[in-house]
Order: structure tokens, then sequence, then C-alpha cells
């Protein structure tokens, strides 16, 4: 796989990251996918983490690169619902005061 | 790669009216297909412990005319086997038993609690089965440079062998991976190539970013490429162990806390000391700061 999965409904941005994001490679894929729907426009990012079973710490810095950029153009990055390990690691992390759930 | 056989079925000691396998309990062990025996006096207690051996010995602690004495002499366990002692209806006991080397003793205060016992017996059984196959504690030191790390981590074989053993399950080989890569990462980083975590929020004047320019710049320096890195794991079916040594200035917790205590998520530097916290049971630091020590324990 070389690129995540992206797709517009709506106003919305939607990425699917797919396996796990603790690389330097998934780091990338993810960079790409975000720019890709940010150079279209798109403001409100869904981050996709249902296939996702492990994120690093430097997978979190790259999530957050993602939420420093739209904020400072008063957009939003949200989050799928989350599980398992993913989960607790971004409540562990206060992630989950920072980036809001789509339901 | 040695395919290692599911650990055998459990064989129990129940002794007293609380442990009588009837009723639920009775379905519980028969859907399991595991082997038990059945004692309501001490001295048939003290002669099945005498002539068989056991995973998982399940105690009334209101047993009539017990004499603890006479038992904890009986219960067999030393560092070459393994049993686990439950003791039943312990409200307002004293303890009856001081854990010793190879027995593991747990206390429902009221009635039997299956989880508990299912727990206890699957852990002591895997253990005789990783004694008999001369699964004793394991020792694997790995040291590496900070050259030879950036271009890939070393594994932890520990790891692979506590999953084929069945100490570990999947689930939790993936997170003490992710503990013990999260830790060495910081080693290699903040440690031998001494970077901080401040630059990480820094552009240069081209809009460089400042953290992946001087990590660049230090891995072609002899004087921080060179530093390495060694990593002590110990293990056994009951813990783990993993040491991480650098040769950098050393790491001063007490200014990490301080900066993990004033970041919000969004400057949150110390994810990475957060995660490791989250997973390990024990994590420390030497005086020096140069030594990261951390425990898991797999009961």
């Amino acid at each position: 796989m070389e690129e995540y999965p992206t797709e517009i409904i709506g106003d919305r941005g939607y990425i699917k990251i797919i396996g796990d994001l603790d690389t330097e490679q998934s780091g990338e894929m993810l960079r790409r996918a975000f720019n890709l729907l940010y150079d279209k426009g798109q403001r409100t990012i869904v981050l996709d983490f249902s296939g996702v079973n492990i994120i690093n710490s430097y997978g979190i810095g790259k999530v957050l690169m993602c939420y420093k950029r739209l904020k400072s153009e008063k957009g939003t990055l949200m989050v799928k619902p989350l599980q398992g390990f993913v989960k607790e690691t971004f409540e562990l992390l206060m992630l989950d005061k920072i980036l809001p759930v789509e339901q | 790669m040695t395919s290692i056989p599911s650990p055998p079925p459990p064989r129990i000691l129940l002794a007293g009216a609380a442990a009588r396998p009837e009723g639920e309990f009775e379905r519980f062990l028969l859907e399991r297909g595991w082997k038990w025996e059945f004692v309501d006096r001490e001295e048939a207690l003290i002669e099945a412990l005498k002539h068989h051996r056991f995973d998982l010995l399940v105690l009334d602690a209101t047993l009539p005319s017990i004499n603890l004495d006479d038992i904890r002499s009986a219960v067999p366990a030393d560092e070459r086997s393994h049993i686990a002692l439950l003791v039943v209806n312990s409200r307002g006991q004293s303890p009856v038993f001081e854990e010793r080397p190879g027995l593991h003793i747990r206390k429902c205060e009221g009635k039997l609690e299956l989880p508990v016992l299912e727990r206890l017996a699957l852990v002591s059984s895997r253990r005789r089965q990783c004694a008999g196959m001369g699964q004793g504690p394991r020792r694997e030191v790995i040291t590496i440079t900070a050259r030879e790390a950036e271009k890939a981590l070393p594994d932890m074989p520990l790891l692979d062998h506590l999953f084929r053993v069945g100490c570990i399950n999947e689930s939790d080989r993936q997170r003490l991976t992710l503990a013990f890569q999260e830790a060495f990462t910081n080693s290699l980083e903040h440690g031998s190539l001494e970077l901080s975590s401040i630059w990480k929020d820094e552009l240069d004047e081209e809009g460089r970013d400042v953290y992946a320019s001087r990590r660049h710049e230090r891995l072609s320096d002899p004087a921080f490429a060179d530093r390495t890195i060694t990593v002590v794991g110990e293990c056994d079916c009951r813990w783990l162990t993993v040491r991480i040594i650098d040769q950098g200035p050393g790491f001063s917790l007490n200014h990490a806390c301080e900066e993990i205590m004033r970041g919000s998520a969004m400057s949150f530097h110390g994810r990475g000391l957060a995660i490791i916290g989250s997973i390990m049971d024990e994590v420390s630091f030497s005086e020096d700061g140069t030594e990261i020590i951390m425990r898991k324990f797999l009961d």
C-alpha cells in the first residue's frame, strides 16, 4: 500500500488509516493524504483509525501536526470512534480533549 | 521455529465445603476437561499433596480441624515447581501462608470466584509446562551503535520467546514491543544523539524542521554516531525486565516531569515516556540518567 484512501463527503474530508501508525513510512502516508485534502480546501478532516492497532509517539506527533495546521486556519481535525489500544493512548495523552469524535 | 503446544489441562486439588465441585463449578470444570480431586478432611488433603502434583490448591479456610503447619509443610513449592494456592472464605482469617519461590497465593474473602480460579490454574499449568521444557530464566544482551540503530531498531527475541511459550498473547507482545521501541528511540535520540524535544517545535530560517536537521547532522558525526546503546533483557514466565543503557549525558526525570506537567496535549513532550508508563508495571532510571529499567509482571 502506498497511499491512505481519502474521500470528501459533504463538507468533510476523510482519511482511512490502514495498518499501524508507527513508522516514518506511515507518517509520510498520513502527511500526503492530509495535504491532498488540505490543498483541495478541506478544513474539516476526519481521521479513521478503525483499522489501526498500534500508534506510537511518532504517529501521534504526525496527528498533532495535522491538528496544528488545521487549527491555524480555524479548521477542525476529528477522529472516528476509537477502540482498543489507540483509544487508551489517546485518552492517556489527553488527545480526546482536543480531537472531537465523529459519531 | 519450534511450535509450543497449548498448556496442559490444569490439575486441581479442592479442599473443603466451599471448594466442593457441584452445580456451576462442576459444569465449569467438566466443560474444560480439567482434572480435579476433592477432599473434605485435612488428613486426606495432606495425603493428596504428598502423592500427587497439582497446579492449583483451592483451600476452604474454614476446613475443620485445619492444622496450618502441616499443610504448609505438605505444599510442595520451590523454584523448580509451581503451585498456586487459592484460599476461599478467608474473611477474618490471619495469613495462612507466606509466598515463597514457586508458591503463588490469592485469597477470596467470600465464596469461590471462578474467573480468579481459572486464571490461577492456567498460569500455574503453563509454568509447569515451561519448567518441563527447560524454559527457565533467559537473558539476552544486544549492543548497537547509534548509526546502526538508525537503520533499523533491534528486535527483542525475548518477546518472541514469551509469546511462543504462551506467557504473553499477541496483544501483549505488540504493546511490549511498542514500549521497548519507545524507550530505545528515547535512548537513541535524546541520549546518544543528545537531541532536545524542544527542537521538534522549531523551524530554522529556511523553514526546515530543526529536529530532523540536527538528527541527520549528528548521525554523520562519529562523536555521536559511534556511541553505543546496550539492551539487557531478562525474563521467566512471571516477569520481564528490560534495561536500556546509552552513552549520552543522562536524562533528568525531574526536568521531564516539569515539562509534562506544564505542557498541554499540544506541546506534549514525554509522550513516549507516558506510553511506556502505561504499558509497563514499573519504570525507573539510574541515578545518572543513562539507563532506563522497565519491568512487566506477566501474571
